[in-house]
């Protein structure tokens, strides 16, 4: 079965996606074992960029918080789904400090990458990465396309790959069509 | 002139009120996992009441990555200028500059000219409004990385030895390759 890892960074649920996630969770659990994340009932640091991960302790961050399970949850997952509302078009606070933290999973040595440097794989496979924009007001899903540039580099960082964006005003359906054919 | 820490995020809402009442203000950051680090866009965030009501007022950013290539932070260049042109303020550019991971271990020699053109970039900021193309192309410098040096990076794990002299010297050195996530 695949494995997905949702990382929930939804800090006010005004839209209902939340409960319509439960539910196709609930609908797609006996194909696939979902594991979620709900960023805003979390202890998590913001990354302080110490570079500790890299050169004090291999692979591991020094911040003993809640990262630790979903950075465990991602690196033995086929999926990462990202869910963000739209905050000043961009991503959500939340949700950028926990993708700040997906550096212990990358190495610090340099690679040539589509002629460019890149961090090295840290571990034999990554998960492809999925983002979903909740927001109810649609015009702000004019901004998915900026954001979707910035994670797509994201992915490439993470020697991945940015399967899909979608854009939801409350529900799942857009995401469910997506991870259908995952 | 002041200089606000967003490191004391308890200080947001005082920076976020200071921040319109400013005439020119420089946004400065490392580029993390491809855009502004989690805490500077928990600042962004307390910035929305001033949508719209930055008329006249100048708005810069400064980003600096590890790698040595701007190419990484032009992606979220884009987003910065839309965000400017959200707060109706006269966008003064982004100076853009790579490789600084390495700037704690240069001497003070080598970085005089770097020193020199970020002088050359506040004093364009002030007198002009905006920061000078020229200065900006400068502090940049080439956009991807030569073939050449592509290859020599590739062949001879240049840059690694930087990372080498710090796990030696933090004992880490032998287990670089860990995988402390992995499930057994």
């Amino acid at each position: 079965m695949k494995r997905i890892t949702i990382v929930n960074g939804i800090q006010e649920d005004v839209t209902g996606f939340e409960k319509s996630l439960d539910r196709m969770m609930e609908r797609l659990r006996n194909r696939m074992v979902f594991e979620c994340f709900r960023l805003r009932e979390m202890n998590i640091s913001y990354c302080c960029g110490c570079l500790g991960c890299w050169v004090k302790s291999p692979g591991k961050c020094l911040y003993k918080d809640d990262m630790v399970s979903i950075l465990k949850s991602v690196i033995r997952s086929d999926l990462v789904i990202l869910i963000s509302p739209v905050v000043m078009g961009f991503v959500s606070p939340l949700i950028k400090k926990a993708t700040d933290r997906f550096i212990p999973l990358i190495h610090p040595y340099i690679t040539i990458v589509r002629g460019e440097c890149h961090h090295k794989k840290r571990y034999g496979r990554y998960p492809y990465l999925g983002l979903v924009l909740v927001d109810k007001e649609s015009d702000s899903m004019n901004d998915s396309e900026l954001i979707t540039a910035v994670y797509k580099r994201a992915a490439l960082n993470l020697r991945s790959r940015l399967l899909f964006t979608v854009c939801s005003n409350g529900s799942t359906e857009g995401l469910e069509h997506e991870i259908d054919d995952f | 002139m002041e200089i606000f820490r967003l490191n004391r995020t308890e200080e947001h809402d005082n920076y976020a009120a200071r921040f319109g009442a400013s005439d020119g203000i420089i946004l400065v950051f490392p580029l993390y996992t491809d855009a502004m680090p989690g805490i500077v866009m928990a600042f962004i965030e307390k910035l929305s009441p001033w949508i719209g009501r930055m008329k006249g007022k100048r708005l810069g950013f400064i980003i600096h990555s590890g790698f040595p290539e701007p190419a990484h932070s032009r992606y979220i260049q884009r987003y910065l200028e839309w965000l400017c042109s959200k707060f109706q303020a006269e966008y003064a550019g982004t100076c853009v500059m790579g490789g600084s991971e390495g700037l704690r271990y240069m001497n003070e020699g080598s970085m005089d000219n770097k020193r020199l053109l970020f002088n050359r970039l506040g004093h364009d900021f002030i007198s002009r409004g905006r920061f000078s193309p020229d200065t900006l192309k400068r502090i940049a410098g080439k956009e991807k990385l030569p073939v050449a040096m592509r290859f020599w990076f590739r062949l001879t794990g240049f840059s690694n030895a930087y990372w080498d002299m710090l796990l030696k010297k933090n004992h880490a050195y032998d287990t670089r390759f860990a995988r402390p996530y992995s499930v057994e």
